[in-house]
């Protein structure tokens, strides 16, 4: 009945990175202005970085779940 | 706004409905039995399923309402896209596996496999057909807004046209052409976003040559004709000029003497519909809105920037300056409510930045009530999506473990790479100057009529397909529950397999029925928000009860029953209570609503989990011998 430890590990550092998105979003709009790279703000890099990173864990978890 | 309606574009749109409605006759013929009915006998090939899972989760909320939201107020339309996705993160690592080997057609089943109790039956299938309907509204409205431009027919008109070609669909087929169906959406519609993203950045961003609405001196505005003097619109805000057309020129003044044009739609007591003091129309003395959004400013002073890559663009927007409207409702002495719509200049930086629209605008507020609502809408698209009943089904249309996993990971590429595109084509259609003041739901397709009316008929198709394919797997879903759950397993009706399908067929019609009736009500408010709700609903009901039984022993039946009702029920009361709800819903003032934020979420989230583990310990635990 119970899912694999992997899976609950994934889960839990992309818990982290949600919830941090999160906080910073509400308790740090300054930090969300700042444009670290190529002239993006960080509201964007952040949001693409937890939309490729759901990708990129689903698919490490298939490959390691195989 | 009025659309005028091309033959091509209806021709286009009739000829994708009337194929989707044969394919699925076609490849519903075979679906006899219940398991296939209701679970397309397991054999969906992972890839298949998996482009389903995006064509059933990218509704017309996803597309119209997101698109409209990040056209009409930047940066919050992409929280929603963010949240959605971020939600199958807990679906595929957290409920995918144990879901699929608990149950055999819905999620009823899977709660209820340790304990065979009606309770856990009555309130599973009570929450899937509550989270239906409430998930069924977005999609009603938004197929009335597609059907309004493309075929010149009413909200109501397109609102029956959806309910009747969907329950067609579910009735003469099920899951196996609902899947595929579900399927050729998916893939056209990521395709066809891929294709817009492209067009848009081929386009680049340019400052239109003539600006018809700009901060004006008072003293031009004058000569255009007679100054009206009406104590509705007092003095020191507004100036009202009326030309010799008949045209009333609405305008704001400003701090700095200058004076600001706004549009403004008027509304009679006997429904008539006046446009600056005119009968609005496309005729000689008749007048109607002028499309909006548009860039007042490029970086570096240029008029137009030519091509630009993915990243150029980004980085062009949030140097540029944006106009973007606002709207303002004023009740007027004789019964008339006018709508203002006045233009703003906003930067692309403060446009990429959450917190710019009234639904997130919290983000931005001092007390921390602001931001719990904020915090709270994003935990219930995170937790949302893993509890949403015509999600949760589609794991029980293949074979086994491995292909639930296949076909999530083929889901979340899809579906990540459209909530990508969705940024790109929000702004698009933020800058393309084609926008209609009134309705944001519109934008994705008015910025495909920008490119060309070919595109704009065959966005407007798919995005009615995306409607008839969400519409018909919550059907599906909602009967299912109503027939397999409350007939078999709460009322005890036995029933063959072919009367159950012939059952869950009835019950299709009336839940079909009872989505058109809601999508007539609700049709004012932006889809994505609706969709929001449904989320809040959908996790609290679900999410408790689903965890608590993977992963604490001492769940007991009552306990689950409990949670989903008090889940449910909490969140749809506190939903009923929201200063958004008495404003939008009922017009009534907001700051009478008598809960402290909008969505229900964080606080109800919780409450479902602590009222599962209240209620397991005051009752007896689960017989051991029930785990082996």
């Amino acid at each position: 009945m119970a899912i694999p430890r992997i899976a609950l590990w994934l889960f839990l550092s992309y818990l982290a990175l949600y919830v941090g998105f999160m906080a910073v979003s509400a308790f740090a709009p300054g930090l969300m202005a700042a444009t670290p790279v190529a002239g993006l703000p960080l509201s964007i890099l952040y949001g693409f970085l937890l939309i490729v990173l759901a990708f990129v864990l689903a698919a490490v978890y298939l490959r390691v779940a195989q | 706004m009025i659309y005028v309606t091309s033959p091509l574009a209806v021709g286009v749109f009739l000829s994708f409905v009337v194929s989707v409605l044969a394919l699925s006759w076609w490849l519903g013929r075979r679906a006899t039995s219940a398991s296939g009915y209701y679970a397309a006998h397991g054999q969906i090939p992972w890839f298949v399923n998996g482009v389903a899972f995006a064509g059933d989760y990218l509704s017309a909320a996803s597309f119209l309402g997101i698109c409209g939201m990040i056209a009409f107020y930047g940066y919050d339309g992409f929280l929603y896209s963010i949240g959605y996705l971020a939600g199958w993160i807990v679906a595929l690592f957290v409920v995918a596996e144990p879901l699929k080997r608990m149950g055999r057609y819905t999620f009823a089943d899977a709660l209820d496999s340790r304990f065979q109790s009606r309770g856990i039956k009555l309130a599973a299938a009570t929450s899937t057909l509550v989270v239906s309907l409430f998930y069924l509204i977005p999609q009603m409205v938004g197929a009335g807004v597609l059907i309004k431009p493309l075929l010149g027919f009413s909200h109501g008109t397109g609102v029956l046209l959806v309910g009747v070609v969907v329950t067609i669909i579910v009735v003469t087929a099920g899951m196996v052409s609902t899947t595929w169906v579900q399927f050729i959406k998916g893939a056209l519609l990521v395709a066809f976003c891929l294709a817009l993203t492209v067009l848009i950045l081929q386009r680049g961003l340019t400052v239109p040559a003539h600006l018809a609405v700009t901060p004006r001196s008072e003293a031009v505005v004058r000569q255009q004709g007679r100054v009206l003097v009406d104590s509705d619109w007092p003095d020191e805000s507004w100036l009202r000029v009326q030309d010799a057309g008949g045209v009333v020129h609405t305008y704001r003044r400003s701090d700095n003497g200058t004076v600001l044009g706004t549009q403004v739609v008027t509304t009679r007591p006997d429904g008539r519909v006046l446009v600056d003091g005119r009968p609005q129309g496309l005729a000689g003395d008749q007048r109607d809105l002028t499309p909006i959004g548009r860039v007042t400013a490029l970086p570096g002073g240029v008029t137009s920037t030519g091509p630009l890559n993915p990243v150029a663009f980004l980085r062009t927007f949030h140097g540029s300056t944006i106009e973007t409207w606002t709207a303002e409702r004023r009740t007027l002495r004789a019964g008339e409510v006018a709508t203002v719509y006045t233009p703003r200049t906003q930067t692309g930086a403060d446009l990429l930045q959450p917190g710019a629209s009234p639904t997130f605008k919290g983000v931005r507020g001092t007390t921390l009530f602001d931001k719990l609502d904020f915090l709270s809408l994003m935990l219930a698209l995170f937790a949302g999506t893993a509890s949403l009943p015509h999600i949760l089904i589609r794991y029980y249309t293949v074979k086994d473990i491995a292909a639930v996993r296949k076909s999530t990971v083929v889901g979340i590429g899809a579906i990540g790479l459209f909530y990508v595109l969705t940024l790109y084509l929000g702004l698009g259609a933020m800058t393309s100057g084609a926008l209609d003041v009134t309705n944001n739901n519109m934008a994705a397709p008015l910025l495909a009529r920008s490119f060309s009316e070919p595109l704009f008929a065959v966005i407007s198709a798919i995005a009615f397909t995306t409607v008839l394919g969400t519409v018909s797997g919550l059907i599906l879903a909602a009967s299912g529950a109503v027939v397999h759950d409350l007939l078999s397993h709460v009322f005890r009706i036995e029933l063959t397999d072919q009367a159950k399908v012939r059952a869950g067929k009835w019950v299709a019609v009336g839940v079909g029925i009872v989505a058109m009736l809601l999508g007539l009500a609700f049709e004012r408010l932006n889809v994505s928000f609706l969709v929001g709700w449904a989320f809040n609903v959908a996790a609290s009901a679900n999410l408790p009860a689903l965890v608590m039984l993977l992963f604490w022993p001492r769940t007991t039946k009552q306990g689950i029953t409990a949670a989903i009702f008090v889940g449910m029920f909490s969140s749809l009361a506190w939903i009923l209570c929201s200063a958004q709800a008495f404003r939008d819903v009922y017009g009534w003032p907001p700051e009478l609503a008598p809960v402290p934020f909008s969505q229900p979420g964080i606080v109800t989230i919780p409450l479902g989990f602590l009222v599962l583990m209240v209620v397991s310990w005051l009752t007896p635990p689960p017989s051991p011998v029930a785990e082996p």
